[in-house]
């Protein structure tokens, strides 16, 4: 593919410097500095330096490793199913069906609405004696669940709301990345005969591999910096069961004013994510 | 390059005063944060200033909920504003213990007759005074007329001398179930160690906190043990609503879903103005064979060390609490009882607490302010103590098992205290 | 609009099902938004009442009210949807440029540091924003940047997100068009504007959007670094109607349906740039 021809223009590299110069600029100040301070004052306590106590802290801390785990599992399981949904509805909202315009910026809407009022809503939906979701569930004589309040349905309740908050923003990257794909393609699969699942596996899914890989990424990140909810309506609860990372976090910098260890948590945040991100790229490794 | 343009546009737009106005060279400009409306501060500001030509201020408010937040680290900056912003008084030992609040003793002088001795005693550290209180609360027993009457009960007593029970309470609130109540009783500000913290110093298992050292918990004895079972049995019996959030509970009483509501007396307009809803007050009650303790404590306003305007700061904070007729204007913006005693009394006598069906609750809130009120714990550690007894205690709501509960909360609140003491 | 035509289902499961699925799909997402529109339009007395059971009430009101609309309309509301404007719209257009210009630099341009640069780019977006807020905040205080537009817009415009989502697609245009080019003795800039930024219609519009919700849903940075509140932004505004003592539910629903509402009406029209460029038909490595 990068067959050399001819010297290109000029240096490659000042030119470069000079396409890349703003971005950088702006991503060094506004993101590396600060994160170097976190990197810094996760090694000091109280002004002075305490090598890396603040990270035995953590590791020794129950609620901290558990938060890790819980973390992960949240982000294991929700990331495949959001990722699924947002491809099945990017390939049925892609058809030409009337009103298909704005079908799609429907399912986009619940993105734009404030995290702090979604969270809200689904709050008083999720409540178990007179919220909606135990109203309908009534009606097929399921018994009311306790959704918020209970350990074990804690998590997958919040797992819902993200969904219904987010799937909508990967549906549309993977609309435009369907869009993209040339009919040749296609035509040449019908002309041998395929059918359209066949067509759908061995063609159109690698071709979006790049759409995808963004998209799977993108979310990772996302799922694992969520809070907002986790803040709202459980604040970690019951019993820990929606202790996210980054409320961690929220709570140990902002409620506690423990920068210390807040950074010291939130370089173990970034490691961890480097190390997912890392091995997503190789899976699904096109190009560069 | 575009990437220049956009630069110098930004910089553009930015200095293109598109910030406040600054005020004139001659008069000098406090910045004042809190979490109220800004319509709510505008009667005392207007007040000040125009008895103080000479000064301006600017009121900043943030969101509730992120308030002591975006405070702790606007002040962890060492900036020099806000020059004066509202101090939760039990997080007031921490803030001082940060360098957060200027020392007013010497200022200020003798405030005792003034203000309200409960609200003092939540400003002073070590003796030395941090904050001119504003406001206080208490706390008192609603009740729905007509789901008590169906149920044949017999309403609760607004005498202090004849509070009720807890225990009562939840018998009653049983049979007023079987009657027909959606739920038997509720607490306004649900799980909350304001809210709660009467139950275990009713029986006596003190605030939580040991008494010789600040920075021990106390919170797995007996009678905090007991307190926690009482409360969590309520929800397992279904007698109060598991996974309602404290905004929404006032509304449960006010839809006349709620035969017994434990609340402040602010809602009292609130329930007055809902069409339908026939309500009396009561006592708050107390567990059998314990002390009668009523929550209290609110806002105090205070001075931040790194202001460049102490004189006029504190001018502010004493008009708005000390002078009868600056505290008058600051309790015109704010629903809770003032913690001046002459602003309490015009704010005790409103229309809303001598109406027919609560006659005589002026006088139990002032009962309750002299001789039962408890202040949370003093402690520099008090904001992981709210944040970890809270969660305790939803988790108790929730189901979970009192003294397992309350054990682990009380390693998770050593172990956070100890990154305190280091 | 779909590209796969000879697979295009026909037209009798287009119309007979599919349709109905989307619709039904589509209503399902919305329920919740329907939900707060109703109770904006509520007496406000009325929004917790008629939770339960399972009626039509639930979702349509019987009392109808414009008090919560016309409160939201006359306090500071307005005011914090005009600023939210501003600072995202501001924020995609520079954002657009700066990080088009990067990402063409980094998959279009051949230099040695390329790995580096870009490893520092997906790394900047794994930091958690709101962890180093902190930080920043202090830091633009140092620079003078509080309660100012460029202090909101200014962390919106170096967006990780976008750089990388951009790249991804300049990697998929055909090198043959930058060899062409060059043959022809076009400059780079020519290059980037003229050939890879009018064949990038779907990605702009993707990074727009990324950039866009960034700011839309921003919270903690506008608090941190505005305190005047001519300057909040709208999701900031809504946050104040939970105060301790009063909870103003009928506003924050008015508003939030209208914080929602906004860009969808900007995301209707746009989609019909997610329309390939005819010239990338048939040249595909």
């Amino acid at each position: 593919m990068r067959v050399g021809r001819r010297a290109p223009l000029g240096n490659e590299a000042a030119v470069a410097v000079l396409f890349l110069a703003p971005a950088l600029i702006a991503l060094v100040l506004f993101r590396i500095v600060p994160t170097g301070y976190a990197v810094v004052e996760s090694v000091r306590l109280k002004g002075e330096f305490v090598g890396l106590d603040n990270y035995r802290f953590l590791l020794d801390s129950d609620s901290f490793r558990r938060s890790l785990t819980t973390t992960l599992v949240f982000g294991a399981v929700l990331n495949p199913a959001q990722i699924g949904l947002a491809l099945a509805l990017a390939v049925l909202l892609i058809q030409r069906l009337p009103g298909a315009r704005l079908w799609r910026t429907l399912v986009f809407l619940p993105v734009a609405v404030p995290l702090l009022v979604s969270a809200l809503v689904w709050g008083i939906a999720f409540r178990p004696d007179d919220g909606i979701f135990n109203a309908v569930l009534a009606v097929v004589g399921v018994a009311k669940q306790p959704f918020l309040t209970s350990p074990d349905q804690a998590l997958p309740s919040i797992m819902l709301l993200a969904s219904w908050a987010g799937v909508g923003y990967w549906m549309i990257f993977l609309i435009a990345g369907l869009q993209d794909i040339p009919p040749e393609y296609a035509e040449a699969a019908a002309v041998d005969g395929a059918g359209w699942w066949r067509t759908f596996r061995q063609i159109t899914l690698p071709l979006l591999r790049r759409p995808l890989a963004f998209v799977l990424v993108a979310d990772t990140v996302a799922n694992f910096l969520l809070f907002a909810p986790v803040q709202v309506l459980t604040r970690g609860g019951p019993r820990e069961a929606t202790n996210l990372l980054m409320f961690e976090v929220y709570r140990q910098a902002y409620t506690f004013g423990d920068l210390a260890l807040a950074s010291a948590e939130v370089v173990v945040v970034v490691v961890v994510m480097v190390a997912v991100v890392f091995v997503q790229f190789r899976l699904l490794r096109s190009d560069g | 390059m575009p990437g220049g343009v956009v630069v110098l546009l930004l910089l553009g737009l930015s200095a293109a005063g598109l910030r406040p106005a600054s005020a004139q060279d001659a008069t000098v400009n406090l910045s004042f944060v809190g979490p109220e409306q800004p319509s709510a501060m505008e009667p005392v500001i207007a007040a000040f200033e125009a008895a103080n030509p000479t000064i301006t201020v600017t009121y900043e408010s943030v969101p509730f909920d992120q308030l002591n937040d975006i405070l702790q680290t606007r002040l962890g900056s060492g900036d020099a504003t806000p020059d004066v912003y509202t101090a939760d008084q039990p997080r007031i030992p921490a803030l001082v213990s940060r360098g957060f609040l200027l020392d007013i003793t010497a200022d200020v002088g003798d405030v005792g007759s003034t203000v309200l001795p409960s609200s003092i005693e939540a400003s002073t550290v070590e003796g030395k005074l941090y904050a001119l209180p504003v406001s206080t609360s208490t706390q008192l027993l609603y009740y729905n007329t007509d789901l008590l009457r169906k149920a044949g009960l017999t309403p609760p007593s607004l005498d202090p001398e004849q509070r009720v029970t807890w225990e009562q309470i939840a018998t009653d609130a049983t049979t007023a179930q079987d009657a027909g109540a959606k739920w038997g009783v509720m607490f306004d500000q649900v799980s909350r160690v304001y809210q709660i913290l009467p139950l275990p110093e009713s029986l006596g298992g003190g605030n939580g906190v040991a008494a010789d050292d600040e920075l021990t918990p106390a919170i797995t004895n007996d009678a905090w043990i007991k307190a926690a079972d009482f409360y969590g049995q309520l929800f397992a019996d279904e007698l109060a609503p598991r996974g309602i959030a404290p905004e929404q509970t006032p509304d449960l009483f006010a839809n006349g879903e709620v035969a017994y509501f434990v609340g402040g007396p602010w809602w009292m307009s609130k329930f007055a103005d809902t069409a339908g809803l026939a309500f009396g007050v009561a006592a708050h009650p107390y567990f059998e064979g314990g002390e009668p303790v009523t929550p209290t404590g609110a806002w105090s306003w205070g001075i931040n060390p790194q202001t460049e305007h102490q004189e006029e700061a504190l001018k502010f904070i004493q008009f708005a609490t000390l002078d009868e007729q600056g505290a008058l204007e600051t309790a015109k913006g704010i629903a809770i009882p003032p913690a001046n005693n002459a602003a309490l009394e015009t704010y005790l006598a409103q229309d809303v607490f001598t109406a027919e069906n609560v006659i005589g609750v002026s006088d139990l809130i002032r009962f309750e302010l002299e001789n039962t009120a408890v202040i949370r714990p003093r402690t520099v550690g008090f904001i992981q103590f709210e944040d970890i007894v809270g969660k305790a205690l939803e988790d108790i709501r929730n189901g979970a098992d009192a003294t397992t509960t309350l054990e682990s909360a009380s390693e998770e609140l050593e172990a956070a205290w100890a990154r305190l003491e280091r | 609009m779909s590209r796969i035509q000879s697979q295009e289902p026909s037209k009798l499961i287009r119309y007979a099902v599919l349709t109905p699925l989307a619709m039904l799909v589509a209503a399902l997402f919305v329920l919740p938004l329907l939900w707060m529109l109703a109770s904006a339009v509520r007496p406000p007395r009325d929004i917790l009442r008629y939770l339960s059971p399972l009626s039509l009430r639930v979702i349509v009101p019987t009392d109808y009210s414009t008090e919560s609309f016309r409160a939201l309309l006359d306090g500071p509301f307005p005011r914090a949807v005009a600023n939210s404007l501003i600072v995202s719209g501001v924020t995609v257009v520079a954002g657009l440029v700066v990080c088009s210009m990067a990402a063409f630099g980094l998959s279009v341009l051949r230099f040695r540091l390329r790995g580096v640069l870009f490893a520092v780019v997906v790394v900047s977006f794994l930091v958690p924003f709101d962890a180093i807020a902190i930080p920043l905040a202090s830091l633009f205080r140092t620079w003078n940047l509080q309660n100012s537009y460029a202090g909101l817009v200014l962390p919106g415009i170096g967006n990780g997100l976008a750089i990388f989502l951009l790249r991804q697609f300049f990697l998929g245009i055909p090198w043959e068009l930058r060899e062409a080019a060059l043959v022809d003795g076009a400059s780079w800039w020519r290059i980037f504007w003229s050939i890879y930024l009018r064949l990038s219609g779907p990605a702009l519009v993707s990074a727009g959007l990324i950039l866009f919700v960034f700011q839309w849903q921003a919270y903690l940075w506008p608090l941190l670094i505005v305190s005047n509140q001519r300057l909040d932004v709208a999701s900031v505004a809504l946050a104040k109607y939970l105060g301790q003592f009063d909870f103003d539910f009928g506003q924050l629903f008015a508003g939030a349906v209208i914080v929602a509402i906004i860009p969808m009406l900007i995301l209707l029209p746009l989609q019909r740039f997610f329309a390939p460029s005819i010239a990338r038909a048939g040249i595909k490595d």
